[in-house]
Formats: C-alpha cells, sequence, structure tokens
C-alpha cells in the first residue's frame, strides 16, 4: 500500500508533461517510475511475520490515576523493520500515546509506553496493536489482516478500581469505631455484650460487672470486662439494575453505592466482622464469600470494580434465595439500592420481612442532591422555581411514603444525599455496633 | 402555533408562488431544441408554417434547410436570397461568413454568446420577461409599415445601423452582409403571428428577396473544420477592426487546407483525435454520430499537456485516497454508559405544572409536604388540623390558617407569595432548612 509520499512523489513529476515534448509519455514515464520505486520500497519493507509482542506493567489502578503499560516489541527477522505501531484501547481507558514509530533491527527488541487514565471503573482491556512496516523511502508499506493482528496481540487487562472519595472520611470514622472498640480511651474497656476478660475492681466501674464467683476464687473484687462483639457478619448487597444507571451529578448512582460499600467494608473489617458482597440485577452479578481475613478487602474491591449498571430490573427473589438459605447465619444486610417506588414495592418489599425476620436489614438510597435543593425556594424566587419545588416535594413525600412501609417491614432506612450517603451509612454501622444490636 | 412557523409560513408561501411562477415561466418558454420551434413545415402553436404560407402567398420562395452548411450551400449557389436564422444559437454561426455578400440575414433572438462568436457590432442590452408591445420609432419601412409589434423581448444595442422598437429589431451591415436581429420569436410564430403589427413585420423583413432560405435547426449545429494547431483558441476571433479581405482570406484559407487540424499529438490513441480524424472529409455524418462533448470545439482545442497533467493530478489524487484509506487499526468501540440524569422525571414534572399553569395543584403539593413537616416536627397526628398546628407552635391561629388554608392562587405572583410565606412558616417552626432524611 502507498504512502502520502507516492502522491508527493507523483506531484513532483506534474511539471513532466508541460516541459516534455511528448506529455503522455512522460505521464507514463513519471507514473511507472514511481509505481517501480514504491514496489521496490514495499518489497525491501521488513517483514512483520517475525515481530513478537510482549506486555508488561500495572494490573491494576485506581479511577482518576494513571497507570503505565509497557509494550516489548522484538524483531526476530533478518531485516531492519521500520514500524509504525497503534496500541489501541478501549476509549475509556484513557490510552495516550495512541500511536508509536520504532526502528528495529535484526533481532533487537524495543519497549514502548502506554500511559492509561481511565475514566470509567471496571475491566479495561487492550483490544488490538497493529503493526505497519513502511519501506526505506517511506514511498510504501505493509500492513497484515486485522485478524491477524488480533492474534498477534497479548492480551491485557487493567482493572480499574472504583473512586473511592470517601476515604477522607474513613480515619474519623476508624476514630470513632476505636472509641466504640474501648481501645482508644483510658478509662475502662469499651462497651459491648461479649465477654472480653477479668481484671480487678477500681473505683468508677460499674457493680453489676462485678463477677462473684471470680471474686470468691482470687480473694479481690474482680469485674468482667467487655467488648463489642466480634465476627459478626455484614453482608453488602448492591443492585446493579436500571436504578443504578442513572446518573447523579456526572456519575452512575451505581458509584456512589460502590463507594458506600467500600467504606463500610473497610470499617467492618477494621472491627473483625466478616465482610461479604453479593451484586445482582436480573441475575447475580458478584459475589466475595469466605476465605482469609485479611486477604478480603482486596478481593471485596476487586469483585466491586468489575461492576457496571445493567439496564434490566433487579430480581430480589435472588436475594432472598441467597439470604433465606438454612445454613445462613444472622447478618446486617446493608440492600445499595434506589428508594424509587416501583422497585421497592414490587420488588423489595414482599421478602423484607422473611429476610427482617432472620437479619438485621439496612435498605440505603442514595438521593439526588438536586431534589432536595430545588425543593428550597431560591430568595427571589419566582414561578418556574415554586413548580419546581412542588415537583421536587413530590419526590420527596413518595420516598418517604416509600421508606415508611420499609421501616413498617422491619428494615432500617438511610435516605441521604450523594454527598454524604457513605458516612451516614457507616454511622448507621457504628451505632449497631456500639449497641450490641448486629 | 410554534413562533417559528409563524415567520416560517408566510415566507415558505412566498418562496413557494416564486419558485412555481419561476417554473411555469420557464416551462412555458418555446425551446429551441422543440422540433416544432419555428419549423415551416407545419402550423401550430410555436411553429412557422403560418409565416411560411404567407411568404408563399407574398411570391417568395421558401427553401428548408437544415444545416448550416446546407442553408449556406443554398444561398451560395443562386441569386440574392434571404437566410433566416430562427435558431441562430444552434447554428454553426462562422459559417455565415462564407455567404455572398449582399446577403439579408434574419436572426431570431441570438444570445450574447451567440453574437460574440460571430463577431457582430451588436450587444444584448437587456431582456424583458414577455414579449412587449412597442412602436417602431425609428424610420426602417418595413417597421414603419408594420407598426407596433410584440418583437421586443431581447434589447440589442448596436454601434451602428438602424434600431426599432426600443431595440427589439436591430439592423446593420457587416462584411457585406446586412443582417436584422429580431429580440422576440413571437412576429415568427403561428400563435402570434396575428397579432398587432407581427404578421406585417415577420413578411416584410423576410420578403426583401425573393427566396428565403430557412435554416430549421433544433440541434447543435457543428462544423466539420477546427482552427489550425498553432492557436489553440477559436481561429474565428478576430480584430473587429480589420478589413472584410482579411477575414475572407483567412476563413477560407483555413477552409482549404484540410490537412493542417486537429489536435497535436493526436494519434497517440486518444479517442477524440480519432473520431475527429475520421469527419475530416465528411462533415454531414459528423455532425450526426458524434457526441455534443467530443465534438465540443473548445475542449478539442485544449493541448494533449492540459489533458496529461490533468490525468496525473487525478493520479495523485487518487494516490491521497488510497493513502488515506487505509487505516492503523479499525476504531474501538464500547458499550457507553446510561446518560439518564436522576432527576430527569422529576424536572418533566415541574415543566408539566409549569406549563399547564397547575398553580392549584403545585400549591396544593407544597401544603401537604408543609403539614407533614409541622405534624411530623410538633409530634401531632398526620391528620392535625391548622387550629392545633398553630397552638402546638405558638402562633397565632389565624397567622397559621392564612398561610396553611389561604386560597387557591389567582396569578404566578400569588403563587410565589404564598409559597414564599409556606416555607417560612416551615422554617419558624421547624428550624431547619432542608428536608433531611433521618434514618428511622
Amino acid at each position: 500500500m502507498v504512502t502520502r509520499r507516492f502522491a508527493l512523489l507523483l506531484a513532483l513529476g506534474l511539471p513532466a508533461p508541460i516541459l516534455l515534448p511528448q506529455p503522455w509519455l512522460a505521464l507514463g514515464a513519471v507514473f511507472g517510475f514511481a509505481l517501480l520505486l514504491a514496489l521496490l520500497d514495499a518489497a525491501v519493507a521488513g517483514p512483520l511475520t517475525g515481530i513478537a509482542l510482549e506486555r508488561a506493567g500495572e494490573r491494576t489502578v485506581w479511577l482518576g490515576g494513571s497507570a503505565t503499560v509497557t509494550l516489548t516489541v522484538a524483531n526476530a527477522s533478518g531485516r531492519t523493520v521500520r514500524l509504525r505501531l497503534r496500541d489501541s484501547w478501549v476509549p475509556s481507558a484513557g490510552a495516550a500515546p495512541l500511536y508509536h514509530k520504532l526502528t528495529l533491527t535484526p533481532g533487537s527488541a524495543k519497549t514502548v509506553a502506554t500511559v492509561l487514565t481511565p475514566t470509567r471503573h471496571g475491566d479495561r482491556p487492550a483490544v488490538r496493536v497493529t503493526l505497519r512496516s513502511a519501506g526505506p523511502l517511506g514511498l510504501a508499506y505493509r500492513q497484515r489482516r486485522q485478524t491477524w493482528h488480533d492474534k498477534l496481540t497479548p492480551p491485557w487487562t487493567l482493572r480499574v478500581l472504583p473512586r473511592f472519595p470517601s476515604r477522607r472520611i474513613l480515619p474519623e470514622r476508624l476514630a470513632r469505631l476505636r472509641v466504640v472498640d474501648g481501645s482508644a480511651v483510658t478509662r475502662g474497656r469499651g462497651h459491648g455484650t461479649e465477654f472480653d476478660n477479668l481484671r480487678e475492681y477500681v473505683i468508677g466501674d460499674d457493680v453489676r460487672s462485678i463477677d462473684w464467683r471470680a471474686s470468691a476464687r482470687a480473694h479481690d473484687v474482680v469485674v468482667r470486662t467487655w467488648r463489642p462483639e466480634r465476627d459478626r457478619r455484614v453482608f453488602c448487597v448492591l443492585d446493579t439494575g436500571r436504578t443504578s444507571a442513572v446518573r447523579i451529578g456526572d456519575a452512575p448512582r451505581l458509584d456512589a453505592c460502590i463507594d458506600a460499600a467500600l467504606l463500610l467494608s473497610v470499617l467492618a473489617t477494621r472491627a473483625d466482622d466478616r465482610v461479604d458482597l453479593l451484586a445482582l440485577d436480573a441475575a447475580v452479578r458478584a459475589r466475595v464469600e469466605g476465605g482469609g481475613h485479611r486477604s478480603k478487602l482486596g478481593r471485596l474491591i476487586n469483585g466491586m470494580a468489575s461492576l457496571h449498571p445493567e439496564l434490566a430490573e433487579t430480581d430480589f427473589t435472588l436475594l432472598g434465595q441467597e439470604m433465606l438459605r438454612r445454613d445462613r447465619k444472622r447478618a446486617l444486610l446493608v440492600i445499595f439500592t434506589a428508594l424509587d417506588t416501583a422497585p421497592m414495592i414490587a420488588g423489595l418489599l414482599p421478602i423484607l420481612p422473611k429476610l427482617a425476620a432472620r437479619h438485621k436489614v439496612i435498605v440505603a438510597g442514595v438521593r439526588d442532591p438536586i431534589v432536595t435543593r430545588l425543593a428550597e425556594l431560591p430568595a427571589d424566587a419566582n414561578a418556574t422555581d415554586v413548580h419546581q419545588a412542588a415537583a421536587a416535594h413530590r419526590v420527596l413525600a413518595e420516598r418517604d411514603r416509600v421508606r415508611d412501609v420499609l421501616a413498617h417491614s422491619g428494615a432500617t432506612v438511610v435516605d441521604a444525599d450523594a454527598g454524604d450517603f457513605a458516612a451516614r451509612v457507616a454511622d448507621v454501622y457504628l451505632l449497631l455496633k456500639a449497641s450490641g444490636r448486629l | 402555533m410554534k413562533r417559528w412557523m409563524r415567520v416560517a409560513i408566510p415566507f415558505g408561501l412566498l418562496t413557494a408562488a416564486v419558485t412555481g411562477t419561476l417554473i411555469v415561466h420557464a416551462v412555458e418558454q418555446p425551446d429551441p431544441d422543440d422540433p416544432e420551434y419555428l419549423t415551416p413545415v407545419h402550423v401550430q402553436e410555436i411553429s412557422g408554417g403560418t409565416l411560411a404560407e404567407r411568404l408563399v402567398a407574398e411570391g417568395v420562395t421558401v427553401e428548408r434547410a437544415t444545416s448550416t452548411e446546407q442553408a449556406v450551400t443554398a444561398v451560395t449557389k443562386a441569386g440574392r436570397a434571404t437566410l433566416f436564422l430562427s435558431t441562430p444559437d444552434l447554428a454553426d454561426l462562422p459559417q455565415l461568413r462564407r455567404l455572398p455578400r449582399g446577403t439579408n440575414i434574419v436572426a431570431v433572438a441570438p444570445s450574447e454568446l451567440s453574437l460574440r462568436r460571430i463577431d457582430w457590432p451588436v450587444a444584448v442590452e437587456g431582456s424583458h420577461w414577455t414579449s412587449t408591445v412597442t412602436d417602431p420609432g425609428c424610420a426602417d419601412p418595413v417597421a414603419t409599415a408594420a407598426g407596433p409589434a410584440a418583437v421586443l423581448r431581447t434589447a440589442y444595442r448596436a454601434d451602428a445601423g438602424t434600431t426599432c422598437y426600443a431595440g427589439g429589431l436591430v439592423s446593420f451591415s457587416h462584411n457585406g452582409l446586412f443582417v436584422t436581429v429580431a429580440g422576440s420569436p413571437d412576429p415568427f410564430r403561428d400563435d402570434r403571428i396575428a397579432e398587432h403589427g407581427n404578421a406585417s413585420l415577420a413578411v416584410g423583413l423576410l420578403s426583401r428577396d425573393t427566396r428565403v432560405v430557412w435554416l430549421d435547426v433544433h440541434e447543435p449545429d457543428v462544423t466539420p473544420t477546427t482552427p489550425p494547431p498553432t492557436q489553440p483558441t477559436f481561429a474565428y476571433t478576430p480584430d473587429p477592426n480589420a478589413t472584410d479581405e482579411y477575414y475572407d482570406e483567412d476563413y477560407y484559407g483555413d477552409g482549404d487546407g484540410d490537412g493542417g487540424y486537429g489536435v497535436p499529438g493526436g494519434g497517440d490513441g486518444q479517442g477524440e483525435a480519432e473520431g475527429e480524424g475520421d469527419g475530416e472529409g465528411d462533415g454531414e455524418s459528423n455532425a450526426g454520430g458524434g457526441s455534443p462533448l467530443r465534438d465540443d470545439p473548445f475542449l478539442n482545442s485544449l493541448p494533449s499537456t492540459f489533458w496529461a497533467t490533468l490525468l496525473l493530478l487525478v493520479l495523485i489524487l487518487i494516490a491521497l485516497a488510497i493513502a488515506a484509506a487505509r487505516r492503523l487499526g479499525a476504531p474501538v468501540t464500547e458499550p457507553l454508559p446510561s446518560q439518564v440524569p436522576a432527576n430527569e422525571t422529576m424536572l418533566g414534572h415541574a415543566r408539566l405544572y409549569a406549563v399547564a399553569r397547575a398553580r392549584d395543584e403545585s400549591m396544593l403539593v407544597l401544603r401537604d409536604a408543609a403539614r407533614r413537616r409541622l405534624t411530623t416536627h410538633l409530634n401531632l397526628p398526620p391528620d392535625a388540623g391548622t387550629e392545633q398546628i398553630a397552638h402546638a407552635a405558638g402562633l397565632p391561629v389565624r397567622y397559621v390558617r392564612d398561610i396553611l388554608d389561604r386560597d387557591p392562587p389567582e396569578s404566578n405572583s400569588d403563587l410565589v407569595e404564598a409559597a414564599t410565606l409556606l416555607q417560612g412558616l416551615v422554617r419558624d417552626v421547624t428550624g431547619t432548612h432542608t428536608d433531611e432524611g433521618d434514618p428511622s
């Protein structure tokens, strides 16, 4: 195939038919000469069959960060190859630069780096590396079919971990967890219902905590100390159905849910609770259960990274089947969803009483901050503002009704703006933890 | 009706009317390509059969010629004659230079281009929408005898000669030929010849001699001769100040030099050149068989250098297209996330309220919300009355009733006032600004 340089060569021959006495002959000579050179160039160009590709680099990156993936191109052929290379990724991987140029002598290898700045979480695959071998004159090149390049391309997938903006409030919540745990205060042990150990009585201890049997054995007054429950089960359920696809601000609702679920998972893991994950819409999309305590958080984050909203109605009976199994122990069930009337009433409500009977259920719904903002009239309101406020109050009233119905069925409902949603869910967890109601 | 339609519809109608008129006018115009157009052999609307009959009645012989070559030959072969060019734009005008001196020519509405080709000292001054009837306004005996006639459609201006009918009829002598240019075909047409002085004018113009050669061509009449190779442009664009002898010699010199014309390099395989070579000795067959483009004298006059350069340019463009066509890797696609905002339904509702001016409904929703918040805050049952709320909040009953049980708003300002008061009441009582969704 010819390049633009070939056209340029023809253009240089433009004066020939004008200046020479035989214009048609001159035309033929110019074209024939250029064609001959191009054919020679294509024949001399390095073969693509001797090229081998290999990838290396980062496998995961947090959304908002950048990762570098390198591509090593080796030339196993006996000729120099002048390559123009395009490393194609999916558009949301934010790959740059798209094109690379390199000259490979026989037997040599060179590495090119592609910097990826993804715009969405999830798996971002490298799609195809396309190679073009140009001749020494740059008049013609060799390029093979797309299927050949597909086979040649080494597979690579960058897992983009979801954005975790609640990280900034994590230290504060962890400090509160330590207060609940009792490890951060000097006075006494923490509150809780689980027996920790025995120690000597000091003035100020609750006399109801005196263990008389132990006191008799020790010839001293001994009190029992308590600590919050450990090894409770926290089950994060992420609704990835159609209601999670709508955008709040510039991100899908699912992103806010994932952020809150991540914060809850980190807190619960630190509090020595066991966190499991279930993501579902019309089918179960992700399930992270069991496994070692230490590796759990990484697995949870990985599990959440692969989630994306499906345009399907969520089937909460799947949740029922999972959570109402005979061998399922009591857990704190946190359902991250949207408090829309129809999916809640028709989907979750029928199984909610059964779930609430066996588990502690929290239904957490993200609210669009614009609803709250529009419900308030501005200082210089006009009729449009009033109509918008009425529409916003209508939404709020409907949501209140849903909240009442869910609460009536035994669930704790968290309904907050996207900004402080994660914090509110964490607060409810800490409240339940402190009061021993997990 | 949308606002833009109020503007668009009148202008659209006007545009349609103007366009329609132009189309109808164009369709109604007689077309020189039409075989019926000013032909002496038929008596129809746009034909000239009636004129031919009247000429015969006047004792004038009408000879019909179907090519310029034939017409010139017919005029030349015997005595004096008038050449009637019914379609001068289609005739091969340069051949008229071969006409003997003293020949009368009557041309019907020649275009500016045709006038330039034959180099008559006359120019188009303007044109009218339809043929206009005017008085002769000159001393020409034929025009004076005819009186008012509908001959002014294209107006001509001649530097010398006689101008009648405000430019509709121009007569002048040029190179020994006596030429009359008529600005409209109306006086010669069957359906208009009876109007005004049309008949007298047409018959008068064509009966100056006892013989009329009527050139009746309805396709571009081409000449078998082309300019010599040394002159890439038309050979018949002479100096207007030159003498008659010069033209005659120049022209006849061309006609005799059969071997000298053709495109240079015509022997190297070009179709145009070969077709031209075939037609050298037989002008008739060439005129009938060749395509108009192939026989276009302008194209034939272009040197092969031009064609070779043009072909090279095309090849360059093709090479550029090929170079750009092959992509370095096909575009990569992936499914896009949903772009539906969460508040779309709510804003849609708000717009519906606003468009329908649903002040009552909006106010009802706001009042219900306010009541709900007040009763929740004051720990009252949800169906608590206004008095209960007022008592619990410690506010005058009348004040609270004025806000909560106000009459439906009559206007937008009323609505805004009522809603602002309602919001103020809720803020005063609850001391909050936003509806906080506390976990129950």
